[in-house]
């Protein structure tokens, strides 16, 4: 994998709206895999109608319900108040007096109780209470006094939610990072339809990563610990309704992610980053994101204790562990800004810029395996030599604005460096650096425009005038 | 009906013309057999300690002109203005360079940049085919010259229409030239040209330099690692005030309508000469309704001589025209010299006076538009040194003027000609044959050559596109027409009919377009 673009990691973590330059960034380049899901459980409410409401109400109230009941207390009708009964006696809402919970769809019901909070259900009891009510009867009925129902427990839950939880089972496609174990994106069969045909080969199990071989205890954690295992909470985007589970039993197969450039494969991957932000003297707050498509985003529920060594946590223990491009002392200080302030020669000087055209920290390259890692280096020149390199470094990238005005710009470089330094280096005046840019061939336009009035306006100007 | 059934009308009463004894209008130049030998080439003192006469020494291919220029520009301290539409100079290029990189800028440069490259600025001399390869040698050895100089500092811009050589040193010397700067003017051309130790002169031209710089250039190309030719945006327009002058020495200009005092200054030198006046130039066209043509009328009707240097260019009727027309206002006063290579231009006054200018005795450039410049120095010695430099030209002339000569002495000079012997020339059918006798009686003819096509052109503008038959000695006559005096286009001469007998024949009518009733005399 090629190293990346610590610069544009940079900018996309700002884009993400991450507040404040970090003080190092770790960033790894990692795998992509689909996972390609034969049954994962959904659950999706639907509004329960008025009619079921006020069935299931009423059942609520009285304890036990017929049809007789229904239309003596809600005037339905004989027929009405028989079909509805039966429909939630078909729905497991009712249950037929005598029979036991048990007998009930255990699969729903545990399906609904895994997805709802416990609490709903901690108080849940396969009795109903019976509650006086001051519900009179409308008329008496013709309609059977059987069944005779109560309330179940799907029935009770409904009630209180106004909702009734229904199953679906999808077959999806799945994208993971696998260490760590997080959730990218769901693929949209809809859009590829192309992938059926040019898909590779699933992975053998021997090849599948660990964390992708327990897919199914992972995705089956509640919502909580679900997101902090794999970045799933309730709801997958890209599928409908409250992922529950994969379904017990289904089986799942893993691939490599790639796309096809000039007939090869080639692998997707996603950049892990881990961002670590001053925070007291010696302290590094870490933080996760995932960059991937150009865009990054946070992934607060990786832990960085997971995947760096606690050494290289705090400031001077990440000097330490490594190695850059410029090597820096374990004492180096950190500024109050949270770069680390490096006194550098004329050489490093050079080294030390980057390509911006105005002077700020730079990102200084190391590696602390397995990560590309970019320290934050806020650049000292350490004699005077050295502040001159960075002047005409500075000069030589600001072609357009020399040919504006070069004085002028010769003075705002002179003050942007001096303030960046905090302290005057006693830079060369605009006629020194004309002199020392000449060289620089594609300056001299601006070294010709800045004589230009020297040369052909002021010498005529009295000419002109008493002409 | 097919032309080998078409049936021949009777030869006898055809009427005949031969041709050669005819005369060619204008001035036209030959050979001359007899060269003067004992001319040697000599610097020319002007005893005038801070104007100094330069020219190129073409006999020994020694570039005076150069060497002083490449001094100048060496010995430069602060600035160096250049303005030549034509850098095909390697020596001069590089000195250019040099100073760039030694004065770190400083050195402005006025040439043809992009488009403004044109051909006909080029001022070549010899016939169109070399011509059409120089032309592409030159631009493509001036493009390789500007790279080299943006890359060293120089600073390039370019104002359409300015044809003026000259070069500003330090506004402390100013070198007015003939030479465009190329390798030939430098070392092979007659040139000459004035330096100017002057600094209110040189200062002056310096002024002008900025002003065509600041004002009137549309190109520039700006130093840096590449030749970047771009537009320049539209500038404030500022007044120009004119060339201002002080002591024996003034610069003058053309600086399009905004000041024309080179026209005056031509005019006023050629008004003071009493006995004579010697004139160089590259050209001669269009003074017969040009001031400076009325100057010359008045100069030889006070019965001033004049010796006058032209390139001899045959082929332009202008030029021919307006050399007959000086030579026919005093045919004993004025003398007529020409030189293959010479582009020198000036104008001496008894001399004592002199105008030596970038332009040429041209009415259509360089008078009241495009941007040249002279100068003009009121001083016997200066004016004489002018004076015998482009007399020694006139001396080593090779070409001798001959006005109205017949298409015989013409041959005999050795110019080309064309389809000797005797032809018919069948004209179209219905074509009256007296105006056409009358044309070819009088006046001589002219094969000419275009591309795809051969014409027949008579002096007084009589074009006959014709299809030559040599093997049936028969020139069928397509087309006449009359030729407005603009020049047949891309056609180009073969050589004048000297030698040719032209039996003048009527084609028939083909016979589906002869009368009905011709037709029914012949049923039976």
């Amino acid at each position: 994998m090629s190293a990346p673009d610590l610069q544009a990691i940079a900018a996309s973590l700002y884009q993400a709206g991450v507040k404040g330059n970090p003080t190092a960034i770790l960033a790894r380049e990692l795998e992509l895999f689909e996972v390609e899901f034969a049954a994962l459980e959904c659950m999706q409410e639907s509004e329960l109608r008025s009619a079921d409401w006020a069935v299931l109400a009423l059942a609520s109230a009285l304890g036990r319900i017929s049809p007789l009941l229904v239309d003596e207390y809600l005037g339905l009708g004989d027929t009405v108040s028989e079909a509805i009964v039966h429909r939630l006696l078909g729905d497991q809402l009712l249950l037929q007096d005598g029979a036991e919970p048990a007998e009930a769809d255990e699969g729903l019901l545990s399906f609904a109780m895994h997805l709802l909070t416990s609490s709903l259900f901690g108080t849940t009891s396969s009795v109903p209470p019976t509650a006086s009510t001051r519900a009179r009867k409308l008329r008496a009925s013709r309609a059977s006094d059987l069944p005779l129902c109560r309330l179940s427990d799907l029935g009770h839950m409904a009630l209180e939610r106004g909702a009734i939880p229904q199953r679906r089972v999808h077959k999806a496609r799945l994208v993971f990072l696998a260490e760590p174990l997080l959730f990218i994106r769901v693929e949209d069969d809809r859009q590829q339809r192309h992938t059926a045909r040019h898909r590779q080969p699933s992975l053998p199990p021997q090849e599948v990563p660990p964390s992708l071989r327990t897919l199914d205890s992972s995705l089956s954690l509640p919502a909580d610990q679900r997101m902090a295992a794999c970045g799933i909470g309730t709801g997958v985007a890209g599928l409908s309704g409250q992922l529950v589970r994969i379904v017990p039993g289904s089986q799942w197969e893993v691939r490599r992610l790639s796309r096809r450039v000039d007939g090869q494969h080639q692998p997707q991957t996603a950049t892990l980053v881990m961002a670590a932000f001053h925070a007291v003297p010696d302290e590094l707050r870490w933080r996760a994101f995932l960059r991937y498509g150009g865009q990054a985003r946070a992934c607060p529920q990786i832990d960085a204790a997971q995947l760096i060594d606690a050494q290289a946590r705090r400031s001077a223990g990440l000097l330490a562990a490594v190695r850059s491009e410029l090597p820096l002392p374990a004492d180096t200080p950190l500024r109050g800004d949270g770069a680390y302030e490096v006194p550098c020669d004329s050489d490093q000087m050079i080294h030390m810029l980057g390509e911006v055209d105005r002077p700020c920290d730079t990102l200084l390259r190391a590696r602390l395996d397995p990560w590309h890692a970019g320290l934050r280096v806020h650049a000292m020149p350490a004699d005077g030599e050295a502040a001159r390199q960075a002047f005409y470094a500075f000069l030589s990238r600001s072609d357009a604005a020399l040919r504006r005005d070069f004085d002028a710009t010769c003075a705002a470089v002179a003050a942007s460096l001096a303030a960046y330094w905090g302290r005057d280096h006693g830079l060369p005046s605009a006629d020194e650096a004309a002199v020392n840019l000449w060289p620089q061939v594609r300056l001299r336009a601006a070294l010709c425009m800045r004589r230009l009035e020297h040369d052909l306006v002021s010498p005529y100007a009295a000419e002109e005038q008493t002409a | 009906m097919t032309d080998d059934i078409r049936p021949t009308p009777p030869a006898t009463g055809a009427p005949t013309i031969q041709l050669g004894r005819q005369r060619v209008p204008g001035v036209l130049f030959i050979r001359d057999k007899s060269p003067s030998s004992g001319v040697g080439y000599q610097v020319q003192d002007t005893g005038h300690g801070d104007i100094v006469h330069v020219s190129t020494d073409d006999l020994s291919q020694s570039a005076h002109i150069r060497d002083l220029l490449i001094a100048q520009i060496r010995g430069a301290s602060r600035k160096v203005l250049f303005c030549s539409f034509l850098f095909a100079d390697g020596n001069i290029v590089q000195a250019l360079c040099e100073a760039a990189e030694r004065l770190q800028g400083g050195v402005y440069i006025l040439t043809a940049l992009g488009k403004h490259l044109r051909a006909e600025v080029l001022e070549l001399d010899d016939e169109v085919d070399a011509q059409t390869a120089k032309q592409r040698e030159r631009a493509q050895r001036h493009d390789e010259h500007l790279r080299r100089l943006a890359r060293a500092g120089a600073w390039l811009r370019s104002a359409e229409d300015c044809h003026a050589k000259f070069c500003v040193v330090d506004d402390a010397c100013a070198i007015v030239t003939s030479a465009n700067s190329t390798k030939e003017a430098y070392e092979i051309n007659p040139e000459d040209g004035l330096a100017l130790y002057q600094p209110l002169a040189a200062r002056e031209f310096g002024r002008l330099f900025a002003h065509i710089w600041q004002q009137l250039t549309t190109l520039e190309s700006l130093p840096g690692a590449n030749l970047d030719v771009h537009s320049l945006p539209a500038r404030p327009s500022l007044p120009w005030h004119a060339l201002a002058s002080d002591g024996d020495s003034r610069a003058v200009t053309t600086l399009r309508k905004q000041e024309t005092s080179l026209l005056d200054a031509a005019v006023q030198v050629i008004d003071r000469a009493h006995g004579h006046l010697t004139i160089a130039t590259y050209s001669f066209m269009g003074m017969e309704d040009h001031p400076v043509g009325g100057a010359l009328q008045r100069a030889l009707a006070r019965g001033v001589g004049i010796d006058l240097l032209v390139q001899p260019r045959n082929h332009i009727e202008a030029q021919r025209a307006s050399l007959a027309w000086l030579l026919e206002l005093a045919p004993e006063q004025v003398r007529i010299h020409g030189h293959r290579r010479t582009h020198t231009k000036s104008i001496v006054a008894d001399d004592q006076l002199v105008l030596l200018w970038t332009g040429n005795l041209d009415a259509r450039h360089g008078w009241d538009e495009g941007i040249e410049v002279g100068v003009v120095v009121e001083d016997p010695g200066v004016a004489a040194a002018v004076g015998r430099w482009t007399r020694t030209v006139m001396r080593r002339r090779t070409d001798v003027a001959l006005n109205a000569p017949s298409v015989c002495q013409l041959a005999e000079a050795g110019f080309p000609t064309a389809l000797p012997g005797d032809w018919e020339l069948w004209l179209p059918p219905k074509t009256a044959t007296g105006p056409l006798m009358g044309s070819l009686v009088r006046h001589a003819v002219e094969l000419m050559e275009a591309p795809g096509q051969q014409l027949l052109r008579s002096a007084d503008g009589l074009v006959m596109h014709i299809k030559v038959d040599a093997a049936r000695r028969r020139i069928d006559v397509q087309r006449l027409q009359q030729a407005n005096g603009g020049g047949n286009g891309a056609a180009r001469s073969k050589g004048w009919l000297a030698n040719s007998t032209l039996k003048i024949r009527v084609s028939p009518l083909p016979s589906a377009q002869q009368p009905a009733r011709n037709k029914k005399r012949q049923t039976p």
